[in-house]
C-alpha cells in the first residue's frame, strides 16, 4: 500500500466512533434539543463493551450490549431533558461526568484497577477481509476493516433514506423547526424525541465500543477523550445532514489519522495531541463565519429589493 | 407559611432531597465491594473531620472548589455555560507559576499581587476565543470550550515538559519563589490564606450579583436572553463581560493551588476542579454565598473520601458519579421553577416551544 492508501485505511479504521455518535448528535439536533452527552454515551459503549466482551467472550454480542447500554444512559438523558424539563446542556454535562465516575469506579470495583484495563479475555471486534479486493488500488483500504466501519456507513445511507424518503423522516426534519406544526398534524413529538435520542445513544455505544474492541482490546480512563464534542462539531459541519455529517466525520478522522502519523517524528508529542482539537476549532469557526456571512449577505439583498 | 418564606425553604429542600439521594445511590454502589455502606460513610466522616488536621484539609481541598464554584455560579446564572473553567485554571496557574519564578526577587507584597493578576489575566485570555466565537458566530459555547480544556492542559504540559522545565522528573516548572508563597496556618496541612481570599471573594460576588446594575442585567440574561435586549442591554456584549469575569475566578483557582498548594506548576494538577465547580455552583443554588457551603460539602466529601479509600476497599472515585448525580437531580428541580416564574410574567400557561428551549440551550 502506498501512503495515500494507509492514510486513507487510518481514516476508515478511526472514523466509526466521531461518525456514528455524529449521527447520534444530528438526529437530537434534528428534533430540537441539544445532546451534549454524546461523549459521555460514547464512554459508556467503551466500557459496557470492554466489560462484556470479558465476560461473555462474543465480540459482536458485546457490541450489541454496548449499544443498549449507551441506549439506556440515552433514554436517562430525555427522561431528565423532556420529563423532567431541565436543561439538555447541564444534564448533559452531568451524563458525562457520571460514566466518567462509573467507569473508573467499577474498573475498580470489577478488576481492583485504575486507569486501565486489558485482559487477554477481551476478544476484540474481528477484521473483516473482503476475498479479491486487496490487488484493488484506493479500494484496498476497506480491506480488513471492522464491522463497525460498514455499521457506520451503512446507517449513513439508511438515515439518508428515512430522513428524505420517508414520512418519518419529514416529521423528524419538522419538529426540530416547527414542534407545534407537527403536534397539529396527530404526530406524538415528545416519542419522536424519545425514539430519536435513545436511537442516537445506541450509535453513540457502537462508536464508543470501536474505540475500546476495534482499534484496540482494552479500556482506559476517559479513552474517548473529547470525541463525544468532536462529533457533535461535525454534525454541525454536517449541517445536520446524514452525508453532511460523514464528511465532517471524515475530515476529523482524517485529521485523526494525520496525527497519528506524525506522532513518531520526534515532536513534542502533546503538541501534536493538541492538533485534532485545533481543527476542530478552525472547522466551526470557518464554517460559521460562511454561515453568518451568507446570512448578511441575503439580508442585504433583501433590502435592496425594497 | 408565607409564600415567600415557603419559597426560600422549598430550594434547600429539594438540594438536601438531591444529596439525600445521591448518598442512597452511592450507598448502593458501595454494596458490591463488601464494604457496609454505613462503615464507608463513617471513614468518609472521620476523614473530613475526625482531627483538627483532617478539619484543616478539608477546608484545603474547598479552596480551590470554593473559586471555581463562584466561576461556575457567575457564569451558570447569566445563562453563559461556560465549561471551559478546568483550562482557564490551568492558564491561570501557569501564568501565576511564571511570574512566581522570574519575579522571585520582588518583595512579596509586589510579587504576590502580580501572580494573582497575571493568573486572573491567564484565565481571562482562555476565555477569549471561546467568548468570541460564541457571541460573534453562535458557535455552541459548551463544545468550544470542551476543546479549549484540552488543548490548554496539553499545551500546559508541554511548557512544563519541554521549554519551562523544573528540577523533577515529572513534567513540572521550577519552584516559585518564597516571596510568591501563600502563608500556611499549620505546617502539616495545605490550608494557605488563598481560603480567606476565596471568601472574601464569595461576599464580593454576592454583592456584586445581587446588589449592583451589572448583577441585576446579569440574572435577567439567564432567565430570558430576549427579555434582557429589550430593557436596553447588549447582550452580547453582556455574555462576554459574564465569561471573562468567569475566567478571571477560575485563574484564581489556578493561582491558590500553584502559590499556597504545589508551589511550582505540576502538569495535569487539577483533579477536575473545574468540574466540580459547577456541581458545587448549582448545590449552592447559583448563590455565591451558597457555593460557599457547596464547596466546604464537597471538599468535606473529597478529603473523607481519601480516608474512605486507604481504610476500605472503595475508590474514591465514587464521588465523582455522586456529583452527577446531585446535578440532574438539581437540573431537573430548577427548570421547574424557572418556568413557574416565567409563566408568571407572562401571565399565559404557555409551554416552551422545542423551538425556545434550542435557542436557550444554544448558548
Amino acid at each position: 500500500m502506498n501512503a495515500l492508501e494507509t492514510l486513507l485505511e487510518t481514516t476508515l479504521r478511526t472514523l466509526p466512533p466521531v461518525l456514528l455518535a455524529g449521527m447520534g448528535g444530528m438526529l437530537a439536533n434534528r428534533i430540537g434539543i441539544l445532546n451534549l452527552g454524546l461523549e459521555g454515551m460514547m464512554l459508556t459503549g467503551s466500557f459496557v463493551g470492554v466489560i462484556a466482551s470479558y465476560y461473555t467472550g462474543s465480540a459482536y454480542g458485546a457490541l450489541l450490549i454496548a449499544g443498549l447500554a449507551s441506549a439506556l444512559v440515552a433514554l436517562i438523558f430525555s427522561l431528565f431533558t423532556i420529563r423532567f424539563k431541565a436543561n439538555p446542556t447541564v444534564v448533559g454535562v452531568a451524563v458525562n461526568m457520571l460514566i466518567a465516575g462509573l467507569s473508573t469506579y467499577f474498573l475498580s470495583v470489577l478488576f481492583g484497577v485504575r486507569g486501565s484495563f486489558s485482559d487477554s479475555n477481551i476478544v476484540g471486534l474481528p477484521k473483516i477481509a473482503l476475498p479479491g479486493i486487496s490487488e484493488i488500488p484506493v479500494l484496498r483500504a476497506f480491506n480488513n476493516q471492522n464491522l463497525t466501519v460498514w455499521l457506520a456507513l451503512l446507517f449513513v445511507i439508511l438515515l439518508h433514506y428515512v430522513f428524505y424518503h420517508t414520512s418519518l423522516g419529514l416529521r423528524i426534519r419538522a419538529t426540530g423547526q416547527f414542534p407545534m406544526a407537527v403536534t397539529t398534524a396527530g404526530v406524538n413529538v415528545k416519542a419522536l424525541q424519545y425514539g430519536a435520542l435513545v436511537f442516537g445513544g445506541f450509535l453513540c455505544g457502537l462508536g464508543g465500543a470501536h474505540l475500546s474492541l476495534g482499534q484496540l482490546t482494552l479500556f482506559t480512563e476517559d479513552m474517548t477523550s473529547g470525541r463525544g464534542f468532536i462529533a457533535l462539531a461535525a454534525a454541525i459541519f454536517g449541517k445536520n445532514t446524514p452525508v453532511g455529517t460523514l464528511i465532517g466525520a471524515l475530515l476529523f478522522s482524517f485529521t485523526d489519522g494525520v496525527t497519528r502519523r506524525i506522532q513518531t517524528s520526534g515532536f513534542p508529542s502533546m503538541l501534536i495531541d493538541m492538533i485534532p482539537y485545533i481543527v476542530t476549532v478552525v472547522t466551526l469557526w470557518i464554517v460559521e463565519m460562511h454561515a453568518l456571512s451568507r446570512r448578511k449577505k441575503m439580508l442585504t439583498g433583501r433590502a435592496s429589493r425594497k | 407559611m408565607s409564600g415567600k418564606l415557603k419559597k426560600a425553604l422549598a430550594a434547600p429542600a429539594k438540594t438536601l432531597f438531591a444529596i439525600f439521594v445521591a448518598l442512597v445511590i452511592g450507598a448502593l454502589l458501595v454494596l458490591p465491594t463488601g464494604t457496609t455502606p454505613l462503615e464507608a460513610y463513617k471513614e468518609l466522616w472521620n476523614g473530613a473531620f475526625g482531627s483538627k488536621i483532617n478539619i484543616l484539609n478539608t477546608l484545603a481541598r474547598s479552596t480551590p472548589l470554593l473559586f471555581t464554584g463562584l466561576a461556575a455560579a457567575l457564569a451558570f446564572r447569566g445563562g453563559v455555560f461556560n465549561i471551559g473553567i478546568e483550562g482557564q485554571l490551568y492558564i491561570g496557574a501557569f501564568s501565576a507559576a511564571l511570574i512566581g519564578i522570574y519575579g522571585q526577587n520582588l518583595p512579596p507584597v509586589i510579587l504576590i499581587p502580580l501572580c494573582i493578576l497575571g493568573a486572573m489575566l491567564g484565565g481571562l485570555l482562555w476565555a477569549v476565543i471561546p467568548g468570541i466565537l460564541n457571541t460573534k458566530y453562535q458557535i455552541n459555547l459548551v463544545v468550544i470550550c470542551t476543546m479549549m480544556n484540552n488543548i490548554a492542559e496539553l499545551f500546559t504540559d508541554y511548557l512544563c515538559g519541554y521549554p519551562f522545565k523544573g528540577d523533577i522528573p515529572t513534567n513540572a516548572t521550577l519552584k516559585l519563589g518564597e516571596n510568591a508563597w501563600l502563608m500556611r496556618f499549620d505546617e502539616r496541612s495545605e490550608l494557605n490564606i488563598g481560603f480567606i481570599l476565596a471568601v472574601v471573594c464569595a461576599v464580593l460576588l454576592y454583592i456584586l450579583m445581587f446588589k449592583t446594575r451589572f448583577g441585576y442585567e446579569t440574572r435577567a440574561l439567564g432567565l430570558n436572553r430576549r427579555f434582557t435586549s429589550y430593557i436596553g442591554v447588549n447582550v452580547n456584549r453582556k455574555i462576554l463581560a459574564v465569561l471573562f469575569l468567569s475566567g478571571m475566578i477560575a485563574g484564581l483557582a489556578g493561582a491558590e493551588q500553584v502559590m499556597g498548594v504545589n508551589h511550582r506548576f505540576i502538569s495535569a494538577f487539577s483533579s477536575d476542579y473545574g468540574f466540580t465547580g459547577i456541581t458545587v455552583a448549582l448545590l449552592g443554588g447559583l448563590n455565591p454565598l451558597g457555593v460557599v457551603i457547596g464547596a466546604l460539602f464537597f471538599g468535606a466529601l473529597e478529603n473523607g473520601a481519601i480516608q474512605m479509600e486507604v481504610m476500605t476497599n472503595v475508590s474514591r472515585d465514587l464521588i465523582s458519579s455522586l456529583q452527577a448525580v446531585i446535578i440532574m437531580l438539581i437540573a431537573a428541580e430548577e427548570l421547574i421553577r424557572t418556568r413557574r416564574g416565567i409563566k408568571k410574567v407572562k401571565g399565559a400557561g404557555k409551554a416552551p416551544s422545542g423551538r425556545e428551549r434550542k435557542e436557550a440551550s444554544a448558548s
